[in-house]
């Protein structure tokens, strides 16, 4: 049994070991991916019943969780499609109008244990159906989102944004296209990523400051909104970023100028998580970053941390843009809700 | 003992090759090419004219891709050209191609308004109409500053380098040597943090006094008046004086009138003595002796089992730690470190090599060391009279995290750092500081992408040197007279006044 | 289809060798239970951290070569095979067992005859943990490779400060490159007492530029071209890589063969643990997260002791006191314990009141309440220490065996240490002296407090636990040699007084040291002349002929000083018969090499109840006398 498991995990294993090499780098190509995975899944049809393909999802997602700790988006598309198989399956069982009724928001689970072991046929069509709309709706998610921009973004505003992430730069393009502003671009040491999506907007023609990561309050003052992108966004509204956001949405609290996030819907993340120090929510990147190790003698005493994430609470984000529109922290359990069974949060 | 001295990496170029006298072909070419450039401006006066240097840059702008196509000819067959020169020519190149660009965008939206002044807020424009017609104005008055690039938030701040010095700057005659190197050493930030330069400064008026010689009929300190306001005229040049220095010289001026108009009877040798003597006298009283009297109310502060957090190299803030761990305290250190200065690197190794436990983070993971710290010990550039703190840039960061995890602030500040100015945001006054030092760092192998991007009018990069911070975010201010809240500036000032008024 | 694209993918497939034993007795005792390669770091067997490296560096083959352990080995591998360990995913690894090598060479040579490599490779020496990018460096290699035929191998380097703690002296390097990166001498600094270095000019002739680096170590990771492993069989002397690469710098044009170097910057790691002092530094620098994303398995809560880490399901009592230390798992620490700068492995229990520091603790050893285990001793397997014993400096296994020297317990025997009188190698003990735990400065601070020399500290530090061997006496040992030879081969004695003159400036000897010890030596050797009533004439015979040298080294008064010491001390302690002494001192005397007043002044220092007063008074009350006749004659 474990052995044809093992045969079966390969897709989920090149996935993984794709992500480790780096040859597939950002979350919204990880979607892609993910999602091509399943649906090359369920198209060959190697399971016979809901209960079976939940199974071996779920079973992809415990192998990645297992070998990447901190990648989410991968195990969000899965969770996502856990609650598509759900859905599809009271659809073709035609027990949807049962579900909805009072009867069974009062008694629960046990009167309407769906049978997902049942076998049915039309299953798999209307599954890969679903699929490729999903499929759809990631690859113009970041094109929903940008068509926001012009609501966000308006003329002779300063915009502050941190790091680099390709949804806030194809945002902050498309807003150029109607509108001149400032951006101002913080460096993000000790990766330097806001020196690439700097590069990217000048070129582009957007007027660009870079700044560094120290004069990120001094430059609060000037600024008309913050606009950046995150890791993922937790259950309570809280977000996974990189470290230096926490420190940069404590100066937007102090000068009250709001904090916008772009996201994908693959970021929500039902998890409760809320505090920075936790082993589980950081990650330490090497020291060798933050001081050469040719610095020598100073390194045999010294300890050197380089944390790569932030936690940021909720009460500092003002608006979480989606390509669904705008929502504000508190509604991110609601959101969740619709992305994912509520069975699946915890794999 | 050791074998061969550890020498990091020695290049030994054996061999300087040859320079082909072509290489000098591209610079005279470019340079007419500019003067005519920097005339166009100034001849707005009808379109017909600008119609006329519209072609005439045309033509220009052809000539020059002609020379730069014969450049890389020139590259190709002259690979032995030294990279530096190939470096020069090709700045060179750059140089002349923004010129022009800038030029043309100028134009443009001068031309724009004119033709049809409301399509600026339709039609995507590529340059934003407040910075045109700042450049516009700026390029009217003077074509110079188009040559570097401003950010526009804080234009006020960037200064025209003053033809005076820069023309006469090997040999100025009313400027000692020794004010000479200072301003170098300012400008280069060999020496750095306001302690630094101010005992600098003293120690360069004091080999001043020892070295002037009075002309006849004149009078010492009037004479030696006029040659040190020549030297700081130089020096706020080379960098702007810090309040500390400020405040320093403006206590040594007062203690030459006092000299000048009451002991009139001494002759030029007294009047030096008791002048060195006002010096070492400033040094000793208000910064060493208020350095040890920091130190020690800091000290008093701290406790077995701190964990302290601080930022930067504040030379106050070092000696307070050293001292403390001679002390026999048991307490460990959080340095938080900003780029590009990459102070706190030093800081690590001296607390280092005293032994003291140190942690190192960049300020971007302040948010993760935060919570452990005790408490947060800060340097300060200057005290402000409105309360607020003015500071090595990142300072007012680190306050406002401290805040938000409920950490105590000191800030150690000397009373001679108490300014009567007032700031409330970081804009009023600040430095600008050499905006290359952030595109390179030692610890990326690669190369920042911003490099190929560097002459792109679009792209600024904007290096302040110091911040404000609001006297809420500080929880108290340790001077040598008391622990105060930052509000109790004025008061100091006052009293300060009326004593040194007395 | 899956079977055709694997078997394309494995056409182009990178591959790595990784050769697993060491080939020396560095980790005596605990080697002879536990391969190198299986020993924890950090709670993770090394051998996890080399092959995730290996495969996050994108090898898809590796060639895994043991001699001993085989068994321990092949297991580890299928069992994690068997539970996915993350590597197994993307790599194969081939175990290539060949009990009959005897160095890292003869693996190669191994796997040359068997022609499993197809193109470039990477080469791992044992212990490699590193968190390089090998395609990169491959890709870099096979570019050089296409612009010289004839490259052989890219060494990798790390840039690394002097001084730093995973810098040991072994792996210090110097190294010189040209433009090309294209290797042109190599050396490491410190493997032999030589602490000259000569560079042949050529390397400043024939190159343009060259860059001369001597703040690099050596990461033990070569990318390798196909001629490698052939070079290996070709040249039966090469046992290690840098043998290779010697021989290939020395014999270039011959072999046709060039070696290139690479320097990592940045986030780049590597290193290689192949004795203890490396342990612990590559112990101490993947916990601090150095070799990121290669990390030690994290226990949940945090560690509240200093520095250190510790393994699952490990007791420690409250009120044990740990720091800079690894504990393995399922170890208990009773109360009062103090631990500091060790490493202690699994199943082991250290009881009550027991202090361990500087040591290494295998596995299922007991340390019984109130031992003292101290000073850079490993203890092997399932060792016992009793109560209130004191272990210090010394490696103690379980069993009785043939080099074992005594006995401290029921179940813990001391080994013999490599370094016995009788063969001073001189590189071997200072290699030694090197791979111990590297203490950490701070329980030295008050010792050695000095803010600026850092080298001095660090150098006063590694020669706490065996004095280093003492420059004069080599000097001195060096001199009798040459003095025994000249006197033999009757040399001109000029020519010995440049060769002594050389080995002076070679071990740095100031020139008291150098008068006295040319004294001592040539007195020394007279205890070698054949006994007997001929023994003074010869005796005489012999100090005229190494005239030349005390008139060369005996020139003024504080000379002569040296010189009667060197006659004291010769006289107390070599058996010489009583009038030895008088006659020498008369000799010297006579001959105007030593004046009266200094002789007079000397003796006047000695201790009047010595048998050596005794012995000289005599002389002495003759000069006294002809003095005073000579101020009577005046």
């Amino acid at each position: 049994m474990t052995n044809i498991n093992f045969q079966d995990l390969s897709d989920v294993i090149r996935l993984i070991s794709d992500i480790k090499h780096k040859n597939i780098l950002s979350s919204h190509d990880i979607a892609l991916k993910t999602e091509a995975m399943l649906e090359a899944l369920i198209a060959q049809g190697k399971w016979t019943s809901a209960s079976e393909l939940m199974q071996l999802i779920k079973q992809r997602i415990k192998c990645i969780s297992q070998s990447l700790p901190m990648e989410a988006t991968a195990i969000n598309v899965m969770r996502h499609i856990l609650k598509v198989i759900r859905e599809e399956f009271e659809v073709a069982s035609e027990k949807k109008g049962e579900s909805q009724s009072l009867q069974y928001i009062v008694t629960g689970a046990s009167s309407n244990v769906l049978d997902y072991s049942q076998s049915l046929s039309s299953l798999q069509a209307a599954l890969l159906d679903h699929l490729s709309e999903y499929k759809t709706e990631l690859e113009t998610s970041a094109e929903n989102i940008a068509a926001q921009a012009s609501e966000h973004i308006h003329s002779s505003e300063t915009i502050l944004t941190f790091g680099t992430s390709k949804t806030v730069q194809r945002f902050l393009k498309a807003a150029s296209k109607k509108r001149t502003f400032n951006v101002i671009v913080v460096e993000a040491a000790p990766l330097y990523l806001g020196h690439s999506l700097a590069a990217n907007l000048a070129k582009s023609n957007i007027q660009t400051t870079v700044i560094p990561d120290s004069a990120v309050f001094a430059m609060m003052s000037r600024v008309n909104k913050v606009i950046i992108g995150t890791h993922t966004v937790l259950a309570s509204g809280g977000l996974r970023a990189s470290s230096g956001i926490h420190a940069l949405a404590l100066a937007a609290k102090h000068y009250s100028i709001p904090v916008m996030v772009l996201s994908h819907m693959y970021k929500f993340t039902p998890v409760y998580l809320g505090s920075n120090d936790h082993e589980a929510f950081n990650d330490c990147a090497s020291p060798a970053s933050l001081i050469p190790y040719s610095s020598g003698q100073v390194l045999n005493k010294a300890e050197v941390t380089n944390a790569v994430f932030d936690f940021v609470p909720p009460e500092l984000v003002t608006l979480f843009i989606t390509h669904q529109g705008g929502n504000s922290p508190s509604y991110v359990y609601r959101l969740l809700s619709e992305l994912y069974h509520p069975d699946d949060y915890e794999i | 003992m050791n074998p061969p001295q550890p020498t990091p990496s020695v290049k030994a170029d054996a061999i300087q090759k040859p320079t082909k006298p072509q290489r000098e072909k591209k610079p005279s070419k470019s340079k007419p090419l500019n003067d005519e450039k920097m005339d166009n401006p100034t001849s707005k006066a009808s379109t017909n004219d600008k119609q006329l240097t519209e072609k005439q840059l045309r033509k220009l702008e052809w000539e020059k891709k002609l020379s730069e196509q014969k450049g890389k000819g020139d590259i190709k067959d002259g690979l032995s050209l030294s990279k530096a020169e190939l470096k020069a020519k090709r700045r060179e190149q750059q140089e002349a191609q923004r010129q022009a660009k800038v030029e043309k965008d100028v134009k443009e939206v001068k031309d724009k308004p004119v033709e049809n002044p409301k399509s600026l807020e339709k039609k995507p424009t590529r340059m934003l109409p407040g910075e045109a017609k700042k450049s516009d104005k700026k390029s009217t008055v003077e074509p110079k500053i188009l040559k570097s690039k401003h950010v526009q938030l804080v234009q006020h701040l960037y200064k025209e380098p003053n033809p005076e010095y820069s023309s006469k700057l090997v040999n100025f005659k009313e400027i000692h040597p020794v004010f000479m190197r200072l301003g170098v050493q300012y400008s280069e930030k060999v020496i750095l943090g306001s302690n630094a330069r101010c005992l600098a400064l003293l120690a360069g008026i004091r080999t001043l006094i020892n070295d002037i010689q009075t002309p006849s009929k004149q009078e010492f300190c009037r004479y030696l008046q006029g040659v040190l306001q020549n030297c700081t005229d130089y020096l706020q040049e080379c960098r702007p004086l810090a309040v500390s220095m400020t405040n320093a010289l403006r206590s040594f001026k007062q203690q030459l009138r006092h000299i000048e108009t009451i002991e009139t009877g001494l002759n030029d040798n007294d009047k030096r003595t008791r002048l060195i003597d006002v010096i070492d006298t400033y040094i000793r009283n208000d910064m060493r002796r208020a350095w040890d009297a920091i130190s020690i109310k800091v000290n008093a502060k701290i406790v077995d089992g701190d964990i302290i957090l601080i930022y930067g190299c504040s030379s106050l803030v070092r000696q307070i730690l050293l001292e403390a761990n001679k002390d026999g305290k048991k307490f460990s250190v959080i340095i938080v470190d900003s780029r590009p200065l990459l102070e706190g690197r030093e800081m690590l190794r001296r607390l280092i090599s005293a032994g003291i436990k140190c942690s190192y983070v960049l300020i971007n993971g302040l948010s993760c060391v935060m919570k452990q710290a005790s408490k947060v010990l800060l340097g300060a550039h200057a005290l402000l009279t409105n309360g607020s703190v003015m500071s090595r840039i990142g300072t007012a960061q680190v306050a406002l995290v401290a805040q938000a995890y409920n950490k105590p602030v000191l800030v150690c500040c000397e009373t001679y750092k108490f300014s009567e100015r007032v700031q409330t945001d970081s804009f009023v006054f600040n430095e600008i500081g050499d905006s290359n030092l952030l595109l390179s760092a030692d610890t990326s192998s690669s190369s920042s992408p911003l490099v190929y991007q560097k002459d792109n009018p679009k792209l600024n990069i904007l290096n302040l040197l110091y911040d404000v911070t609001p006297p809420d975010l500080v929880t108290a201010v340790v001077t040598e007279l008391a622990i105060l809240p930052c509000t109790s500036v004025p008061v100091v000032l006052r009293i300060n006044a009326g004593e040194s008024n007395v | 289809m899956s079977k055709k694209n694997d078997l394309l993918a494995k056409e182009n497939a990178v591959q790595a060798i990784l050769v697993a034993p060491t080939f020396e007795d560095e980790f005596l005792p605990i080697s002879n239970d536990i391969p190198l390669c299986l020993f924890p770091v950090v709670n993770k067997p090394l051998i996890d951290y080399t092959l995730e490296f290996l495969s996050l560096g994108g090898v898809e083959e590796t060639f895994l070569f043991c001699c001993n352990h085989v068994a321990e080995i092949k297991d580890h591998i299928k069992k994690s095979v068997e539970e996915t360990v993350g590597w197994t995913l993307t790599m194969k690894v081939h175990i290539i067992v060949s009990e009959s090598c005897r160095s890292f060479g003869d693996c190669l040579r191994d796997l040359d005859a068997k022609g499993l490599l197809r193109g470039d490779f990477v080469l791992l020496e044992p212990g490699v943990i590193s968190n390089i990018s090998l395609s990169s460096l491959l890709k870099k290699h096979s570019d050089i490779c296409q612009m010289d035929k004839g490259a052989a191998m890219t060494v990798i380097f790390q840039e690394c400060g002097l001084n730093h703690r995973s810098l040991c002296p072994q792996d210090e390097t110097l190294v010189i490159m040209n433009s090309k990166n294209r290797l042109l001498f190599h050396k490491k600094t410190k493997k032999t007492s030589d602490k000259k270095v000569d560079f042949p000019l050529e390397i400043f002739l024939e190159n343009n530029s060259v860059s001369i680096y001597h703040n690099l170590k050596d990461t033990h990771i070569a990318i390798c071209s196909s001629s490698v492993l052939p070079l290996f069989s070709d040249n039966f002397d090469f046992q290690t890589k840098d043998d290779f690469v010697r021989g290939l710098l020395m014999n270039e044009e011959i072999m046709g063969s060039t070696v290139y170097g690479n320097i990592l910057r940045g986030s780049n790691y590597g290193g290689a643990i192949h004795n203890w002092r490396t342990y612990q530094s590559i112990s101490m620098e993947l916990k601090n997260k150095w070799v990121h994303p290669l990390v030690p398995p994290t226990k949940k809560n945090r560690s509240i002791y200093e520095d250190s880490a510790i393994g699952t399901s490990t007791k420690v009592a409250l009120t044990a006191n740990i720091c800079r230390s690894i504990l393995g798992c399922n170890v208990v620490i009773g109360n009062n314990v103090k631990i500091q700068d060790a490493f202690i492995f699994d199943n082991t229990h250290i009881e009550d009141n027991a202090v361990v520091s500087l040591s290494v603790i295998g596995p299922n050893c007991i340390v019984k309440n109130g031992a003292k285990v101290t000073a850079g001793s490993i203890l092997g397997k399932g060792v016992v220490i009793e109560e209130n014993c004191l272990v210090e400096d010394s490696l103690v296994q379980q069993t009785k065996s043939d080099n074992s020297e005594d006995k401290i317990g029921p179940s813990a025997y001391r080994l013999r240490l490599e370094e016995d009188e009788e063969d001073i190698d001189l590189d071997k003990s200072l290699a030694r002296r090197m791979s111990r735990l590297h203490i950490h400065e701070a329980t030295y601070e008050s010792e050695y407090e000095s803010e600026d020399e850092f080298s001095e500290s660090e150098d006063a530090l590694s020669h706490i636990h065996s004095p280093p061997p003492d420059d004069t006496k080599l000097f001195f040992t060096e001199v009798i040699d040459s003095l025994t030879r000249g006197f033999e081969d009757k040399l001109l004695c000029d020519n010995l007084i440049l060769e002594i003159n050389s080995s002076r400036y070679a071990y740095n000897v100031t020139v008291k040291e150098v008068n006295f010890n040319v004294i001592k030596a040539i007195l020394i050797m007279s205890g070698d002349l054949p006994e007997g009533p001929q023994y003074f004439s010869s005796f005489a015979q012999m100090l005229s002929y190494f005239a030349p040298l005390f008139n060369n080294y005996i020139k003024n008064l504080s000379a002569m000083t040296d010189c009667l010491q060197a006659v004291e001390e010769v006289a107390i302690s070599g058996d010489f018969k009583d009038k030895w002494a008088v006659f020498t001192l008369k000799y010297l005397y006579e001959k105007d090499y030593l004046s009266e007043e200094a002789i007079l002044d000397w003796f006047g220092t000695i201790k009047t109840d010595t048998k050596f007063y005794k012995q000289v008074k005599p002389f002495t009350d003759w000069l006294e006398e002809a003095e005073e006749e000579d101020s009577d004659d005046e």
